[in-house]
């Protein structure tokens, strides 16, 4: 269950969250600048709301007046508006970049298998299609077995064919590992087709709305 | 307002292009880093009979002092440590021959801040872990000597390594006294100018002696006035000036 | 040819390579630290670390005398507890190479970090990696042409420091002689030819190294290339 209830100062506005979800898909929806990707930071540690709180199946992210839960200690993955692959390091490298030697990885093959990027592993980023980096940096975001899944605008570099692909795979990885996934996009029609959830942001004010 | 700037111009470059006349003029004496101090003093004697003609001293290493003039430095008047120096400006002309003199002449000491009188000089020397403090032996005069007597001695090759090469004598003494080269050797009139430092024991005389020459540059615009002041420093009262600062009276001078 | 005593070059490269290797290590410690931390009075520490930059080699080598002088402060302390011996040694000029080549290097260090996405160690600590590592595989792999260049200018910064060296290590041929004063004390003394052959030699030297730090970035932008 994460729990969430913060407020902070921004430069234009004060953005003001206050949402509870389980694990289903939310997408939180809103115009550029609306405070979507602070949410997203606040939640990943990047960033640090000024009051209120933030908890992951009772483990407290913030709260006001304590000390912050580090980044590494909240097990987000988190997929960045524009993938930030390592670029010195290879596909693999990137999915495994957090993994030591002895960790199980059965669960990392069939994530490559799922996102069909088996045949990229010894590839550089700048050698890769953008729906490739995509689907990369989404199995580098879930490698580490993460108790959150944060995107940010996923498919907005993707073509249409691409980003229905990706969707349906997203999908069915949500179906298999049933962890808290919040999707942030500006595109309604993303929203629809993902998540049962949706959350509008304008200027830092919230309204939610079950999908129809 | 045009004329106004103009008159400044012409003003500005009146005052930069004053022609010296007899009553007013400037003497640049290059002049070896160890005479300084008896220099300023001969300076304040030398203007009480001469009070038009002011003296500007030009303060380094023989050899460099020799090269700038190679270099066509604008001297007049030139005070070598060492004859070596001096010879070389005369026989490029740089230095009229006919006015080269010697002034003064000096002796090497082996000095320190602390260390007690020794008679033991080569002993010394070599048992010490001390850095030993002397002038760079092929432009500085000082270290000319230095080397001739430690090589008579047979220290020379001993030593390397242990010894800092000072760029003129008044170098030598600066390293010695900051307490930064335990020993150093250097004239015997630098003894005079400096309060805390000590003489060892003084170095076998070399075969060279160390006699300073003066000379009047070919190319000096003043002559009559530098013949003036190397009248006056090889006179009784230069020589006296001299002797008090630690040099040796030049014989038949 | 005349076969002069090489022994300048060698201490030059040994000054230089010592000077550089601590400079490497000062300036990342100090950059990271920099660049993590805000406190009262960082502004000052940046002054201090640059002031090298403006100050004329005379200042830096009379600040040196003063703190390692046989009478300095820091001097005392090292001589009494080590035995060591800053001033007129092969150490000092060490040191003066340090001072006047740390800035430099603090400079380039401080940009080559800057430059490196923050988003790239974001994501790695919520994949939950230690700093210390992200250091490592992230932030120094990206920001390295940016240092390699700082490394190269201070060494050579390092091979050509004279001023300071002179003043605090002085002139002990085959202790503290280096190329540059060499150079000088050939040309006081008036071996034009030896000047110039140690002029070649330190220019070869430089050459070298940007030759080899051009090829060396070429081969290295190719091999990592950009996202």
């Amino acid at each position: 269950m994460l729990n969430v209830d913060f407020r902070k100062q921004l430069e234009q506005f004060e953005l003001h969250m206050q949402f509870q979800m389980g694990k289903e898909i939310v997408a939180v929806v809103g115009s550029s600048g609306s405070g979507k990707t602070t949410l997203l930071n606040c939640i990943a540690g990047i960033m640090q709301p000024d009051a209120g709180g933030i908890s992951l199946h009772g483990t407290d992210f913030y709260k006001e007046s304590k000390k912050p839960l580090k980044i590494q200690k909240r097990r987000v993955g988190y997929l960045f508006q524009d993938y930030a692959l390592f670029p010195h390091l290879s596909v693999e490298q990137n999915i495994l970049y957090a993994t030591s030697r002895n960790n199980d990885i059965a669960h990392i093959s069939e994530l490559t298998k799922i996102l069909d990027i088996s045949l990229l592993l010894s590839k550089y980023p700048h050698q890769i299609s953008g729906g490739e980096k995509q689907r990369v940096a989404l199995a580098r975001a879930l490698a580490a077995k993460p108790d959150l899944l944060l995107l940010d605008e996923p498919f907005s570099a993707l073509d249409d064919e691409t980003r229905s692909r990706c969707q349906s795979e997203l999908l069915r990885i949500h179906e298999l590992w049933s962890i808290p996934v919040i999707l942030v996009t500006h595109r309604i029609e993303d929203a629809q087709k993902l998540a049962k959830r949706c959350i509008r942001i304008e200027k830092g004010r919230m309204t939610e709305q079950l999908q129809p | 307002m045009k004329n106004m700037i103009l008159i400044l111009m012409l003003a500005v470059l009146g005052a930069c292009g004053k022609p010296s006349t007899d009553s007013d003029s400037e003497l640049v004496i290059s002049t070896a880093s160890s005479l300084k101090e008896a220099m300023l003093a001969i300076e304040v004697e030398f203007g009480k009979v001469q009070p038009n003609t002011k003296l500007m001293f030009n303060f380094a290493s023989s050899g460099k002092l020799r090269s700038q003039i190679h270099q066509g430095a604008p001297v007049d008047v030139f005070l070598s440590a060492s004859l070596k120096d001096m010879h070389v400006l005369s026989d490029d002309g740089l230095i009229i021959q006919e006015t080269v003199v010697p002034f003064a002449e000096n002796r090497l000491v082996l000095a320190s801040l602390n260390h007690a009188e020794s008679n033991d000089f080569s002993q010394l020397l070599l048992s010490t872990h001390e850095t030993i403090a002397i002038g760079e032996p092929e432009s500085v005069p000082l270290g000319e000597y230095t080397k001739q007597a430690l090589d008579s001695l047979a220290l020379w090759e001993a030593l390397k390594g242990k010894m800092i090469y000072a760029k003129d004598a008044r170098q030598v003494l600066t390293y010695i006294e900051s307490g930064n080269a335990g020993l150093g050797i250097i004239y015997f009139s630098d003894t005079k100018v400096s309060q805390n430092i000590k003489i060892i024991s003084e170095l076998p005389k070399s075969k060279l002696p160390i006699i300073y020459p003066a000379g009047i540059a070919g190319k000096s615009q003043n002559r009559e006035v530098a013949e003036a002041f190397l009248t006056f420093l090889t006179g009784k009262e230069g020589q006296k000036i001299l002797e008090q600062y630690g040099f040796i009276k030049v014989k038949g001078g | 040819m005349i076969a002069y005593d090489l022994s300048p070059l060698f201490l030059s490269l040994k000054v230089a390579t010592i000077s550089t290797i601590l400079v490497f290590f000062t300036s990342l410690i100090l950059a990271r630290f920099m660049c993590r931390y805000d406190f009262f009075g960082k502004s000052v520490i940046d002054a201090l670390i640059l002031l090298p930059l403006v100050l004329p080699p005379t200042v830096i080598g009379f600040g040196l005398i003063v703190l390692f002088g046989m009478n300095g402060p820091f001097g005392k302390l090292l001589e009494d507890l080590f035995g060591i011996r800053i001033v007129f040694s092969w150490v000092g000029a060490a040191i003066a190479s340090f001072v006047v080549s740390l800035p430099l290097m603090y400079q380039s260090v401080m940009a080559a970090f800057e430059k490196v996405d923050p988003r790239w160690e974001n994501v790695a600590r919520t994949m939950g990696v230690s700093e210390w590592r992200i250091f490592r595989t992230i932030t120094f792999p990206l920001a390295w042409s940016g240092i390699l260049a700082g490394l190269i200018l201070s060494f050579a910064r390092g091979i050509g420091e004279f001023g300071a060296t002179l003043m605090i290590a002085g002139y002990i041929p085959g202790v503290t002689e280096t190329v540059p004063l060499a150079i000088y004390f050939a040309y006081e003394a008036g071996e034009m030819e030896k000047a110039i052959f140690w002029v070649i030699v330190i220019s070869a030297v430089g050459v070298t190294a940007i030759t080899w730090v051009n090829y060396w970035r070429k081969k290295n932008a190719y091999r990592i290339g950009r996202e």
